[in-house]
């Protein structure tokens, strides 16, 4: 009994269930998604003062452009190489001549915005998340507050419309060089049948205007989510260093799970308004 | 004379049965303090007593559990409500960390309030800038970035960050941390001078106690969130009361 009633006393701390387990971690996606669409909605009421932070948004849109493009390039580049080496060898029984459409209606509609959104994700919004993050821990926020400078207009916000505005740009600029990998690939590979124009034949005749502007959507989508996702998890920031390479990390993540889901939800959104019809 | 070289008008400060609890910890337990317009008051106390606490409470970066802080007339909440333009008085903060923001040279750093809130035109901010590095001997670094800075340098940008603001009360949270007594000496020389000729409201939380008693009108020390002992500059080096006489004691500054 003794020994039982110690037991009983010593409120050793238990380990949660796992149910706790899983609660904690809905409530804690709940609180995150809550304060991102809060800083979402503050972040935009404070847009209608952009005009007097042109300067502030110029800076974060060249900051954007010089860490993300040499990596674009590449990437898109390559991407588009490896999806026509890919589909000529598996269409070499079938038709090669579909390549073109192929390659321009995957890059434009899916893999630029996607592959863009991912880079931006993994460049800048990590770049921001550790800027704002590290301003928290080392009180700069704080410092802002007590002169009365609201961290979302001064911060937020221009970040904000820089990413929304350099998404769209960059995905367009990675449809231009997937497409010239593809043709790259096409002209100098021996194994594949068709001819340079054929291939920008096909990929003419496929490709509309809304394929390319629904890919820039998306861009655009994409670019809002990664900047308030990264302004969030620095705004949040506790912990000295490790909380902001915490902050960081979450932010990246948080931005790739979050692009793939807006991902789907435009396609379905896009399907309902631009059906696809035989052409 | 320019907005930054202005006397100040002083803020008092009425500190009521403040209480604040950190994950049902409590930090501060009921504190009462009262700050007169013009004076320099000292906090003292050991780390994790509630002294940086407290400040964040008077400046409104942090909402006290109980209680409430009135500057002048008007509570914190209420103060800090109004708009730059709207506030009869000016608050600002030194932090610890300095707090200056890494991504904008030192004139813009201090003109940052100024250019935020379009105070004052552009030539008048130059002049206001070099003004308040002049007061803290920063002359030529305007163009420089913090962190070319040595951290003594840091504490007296952050200085002049507050008085480009034109404060009425400045609020100082370990300005002499991290730093060597030389540095120290200087800061301390810095805030002595600032309310020799500004006559701001200035309250300083610090461990440094010969500091302590080189600015303080008066000194406050707090203790597990509680005020326990407060007396003047001048006679809290002969203090009685047991737990100053232990810190002084382990200062050996008795």
């Amino acid at each position: 009994m003794a020994n039982v009633t110690q037991t009983a006393g010593s409120a050793r701390p238990r380990s949660p269930g796992v149910v706790a387990a899983i609660g904690g971690g809905a409530l804690d996606v709940l609180q995150v998604t809550g304060e991102c669409v809060a800083l979402l909605v503050a972040t935009v009421w404070h847009c209608r003062s952009a005009p007097r932070h042109v300067a502030k948004i110029i800076t974060q849109l060249t900051l954007i452009g010089t860490e993300t493009l040499g990596i674009a390039s590449l990437v898109s580049l390559f991407v588009g190489m490896v999806m026509v080496v890919q589909a000529a060898d598996q269409l070499a029984n079938y038709t090669q001549e579909v390549l073109g459409s192929l390659v321009g209606l995957a890059m434009t509609k899916e893999l630029g915005p996607v592959i863009m959104g991912f880079i931006v994700a993994g460049k800048s919004g990590s770049a921001i998340a550790a800027e704002i993050a590290s301003m928290n821990v080392y009180d700069e926020i704080s410092a802002l507050r007590t002169m009365d400078i609201d961290p979302v207009p001064f911060l937020s916000m221009p970040r904000f419309l820089a990413m929304t505005l350099a998404l769209p740009m960059l995905v367009l600029y990675s449809d231009i060089i997937g497409i010239a990998g593809g043709t790259l690939v096409i002209a100098f590979d021996p194994t594949i049948a068709i001819s340079v124009s054929q291939f920008l034949d096909n990929l003419r005749e496929w490709l509309n205007f809304t394929d390319i502007v629904v890919g820039l959507v998306k861009g655009a989508v994409f670019g809002m989510l990664v900047s308030i996702i990264a302004c969030a998890f620095g705004l949040r920031t506790t912990g000295g260093s490790e909380g902001v390479a915490r902050s960081t990390t979450s932010a990246v993540v948080w931005s790739f799970v979050s692009i793939i889901i807006a991902d789907f939800i435009i396609v379905r959104v896009a399907f309902l308004f631009f059906p696809s019809t035989p052409r | 004379m320019t907005t930054a070289a202005k006397a100040a008008k002083g803020v008092s400060i009425s500190i009521r049965d403040v209480w604040k609890s950190y994950d049902r910890h409590a930090v501060l337990r009921g504190v009462r303090l009262d700050v007169d317009a013009g004076e320099t008051l000292v906090i003292i106390g050991g780390s994790g007593e509630g002294k940086s606490v407290l400040i964040r409470q008077i400046i409104g970066l942090e909402q006290p559990d109980q209680g409430e802080i009135r500057l002048n007339d008007l509570t914190v909440a209420a103060y800090r409500a109004l708009t730059m333009e709207e506030k009869p008085f000016h608050v600002s903060m030194v932090f610890q960390t300095s707090a200056l923001l890494n991504s904008l040279t030192v004139a813009d750093n201090v003109s940052l309030a100024l250019r935020e809130h379009r105070t004052a035109k552009l030539a008048e901010i130059r002049t206001i800038v070099r003004d308040c590095l002049e007061q803290v001997d920063l002359e030529g670094t305007e163009e420089k970035m913090p962190s070319e800075l040595s951290g003594g340098m840091r504490k007296r940008a952050a200085i002049a960050r507050a008085l480009a603001m034109d404060s009425d009360l400045i609020l100082y949270d370990e300005p002499t941390a991290e730093l060597d007594p030389l540095l120290t000496e200087e800061v301390g020389a810095l805030i002595r001078r600032i309310q020799e000729r500004r006559r701001p409201t200035q309250v300083v939380v610090t461990h440094n106690l010969p500091l302590a008693g080189e600015i303080a009108d008066h000194v406050a020390v707090l203790r597990r969130g509680e005020i326990v002992d407060y007396c003047t500059g001048e006679e809290f080096f002969h203090s009685q009361h047991p737990h100053t006489r232990n810190f002084l004691r382990a200062a050996r500054v008795v």
